[in-house]
């Protein structure tokens, strides 16, 4: 055994494939992080300009206009959840070419009030975004107690956005 | 041959550097798709920022005409975007994001049409798209597949809200 080691220890194409190895680890690692922190920050900001287009095109839509006076905007409440529900699936998709890789549909909260003046539409929804380094508790590299975790998305992240449509 | 074989599958004392060549060759490809992706990804965001806020804009204010309509209520404090403010305000932002080659269209109207053809009545809905076209070039100058000019849609709904902020009565 010990001969053996000893063997080991002066097989010089041994430590130069670890080396490599750990290089080549290291640089696909790195660039892989790197890809990960841009889509994240971009999936945030993509999914809270699309919930908030999405409001505001619920509560315009949702507007009585025919015939309209100011005193009156005529709001359907009901029609407004519809429409959000329908227009945010058309928008946001997840899975492969997207920058989402989970988004909890069944999650997702919205609160709508009005009144004869004024509306506002409240929306919470939660995601997990596409990443390739996999991370369970938001730490660069999951625990030694969390290995199991790794392959399955454990970033949940929640947004939450509100519009309010008034009669000036 | 058999022998041939062999002898060659025995010497591997020149393997290393075949396989320092193809690891290398492995991270050049990657970190090349690594960059064009950062760089699309920065692209499609910046499409998708101007895309949002030419949609808001053409929302509030019923489309754009070429100069500012007789009935916009001024005192209310919003200003009013005509056609060419609106590419100009664009353009530079497109520009610096990297994006060449555009389009902005509503409801299937170009913003470079005629202002008739981009304004709208009040409650109608607006169907805005942007397309844009991008490559990959670091990739490509490694891999010729990926070459070429590739176009990305981004689309976003509105409705035309003008009259309710100019707070007339419509009969």
């Amino acid at each position: 055994m010990i001969r053996f080691l000893r063997k080991l220890r002066s097989n010089k194409g041994i430590e130069s494939g670890i080396l490599g190895l750990l290089l080549v680890l290291i640089l696909t690692t790195t660039i892989a992080m790197e890809i990960d922190f841009f889509t994240t920050t971009l999936a945030k900001e993509h999914i809270i300009m699309a919930l908030e287009s999405t409001e505001i095109y619920a509560l315009m839509a949702s507007v009585d206009y025919t015939p309209m006076v100011t005193s009156d905007m005529g709001f359907n409440s009901e029609s407004a959840r519809l429409t959000f529900e329908n227009e945010i699936h058309a928008k946001l998709r997840d899975g492969a070419g997207t920058f989402f890789h989970t988004i909890y549909w069944s999650d997702m909260d919205i609160v709508i009030e009005s009144n004869d003046t004024e509306a506002y539409i409240w929306v919470s929804l939660d995601y997990s975004p596409m990443q390739f380094v996999k991370s369970a508790n938001n730490s660069l590299f999951p625990s030694k107690s969390k290995l199991q975790h790794i392959g399955t998305p454990k970033v949940n992240v929640k947004v939450a956005s509100k519009v309010y449509m008034y009669k000036s | 041959m058999s022998t041939f074989c062999k002898k060659l599958k025995k010497n591997n004392k020149g393997l290393s550097p075949f396989v320092w060549v193809i690891v290398m060759m492995m991270i050049l490809y990657l970190f090349g798709f690594a960059m064009d992706f950062v760089r699309i990804s920065w692209m499609r965001h910046t499409a998708l920022n101007e895309m949002s806020l030419a949609a808001r804009v053409c929302g509030r204010q019923g489309g754009f005409d070429d100069v500012i309509p007789a009935d916009w209520d001024k005192d209310a404090g919003f200003p009013y975007y005509t056609r060419i403010q609106m590419l100009n305000i664009l353009m530079p932002t497109m520009k610096a994001g990297g994006i060449t080659a555009w389009e902005l269209t509503f409801n299937d109207n170009t913003l470079y049409k005629p202002p008739s053809q981009l304004t709208f009545n009040i409650g109608t809905p607006v169907n805005v798209k942007m397309k844009i076209s991008y490559s990959w070039p670091m990739l490509s100058q490694m891999l010729p597949a990926s070459s070429g000019l590739q176009t990305y849609e981004l689309k976003t709904k509105v409705i035309s809200e003008k009259i309710i902020r100019s707070g007339q009565i419509i009969n």
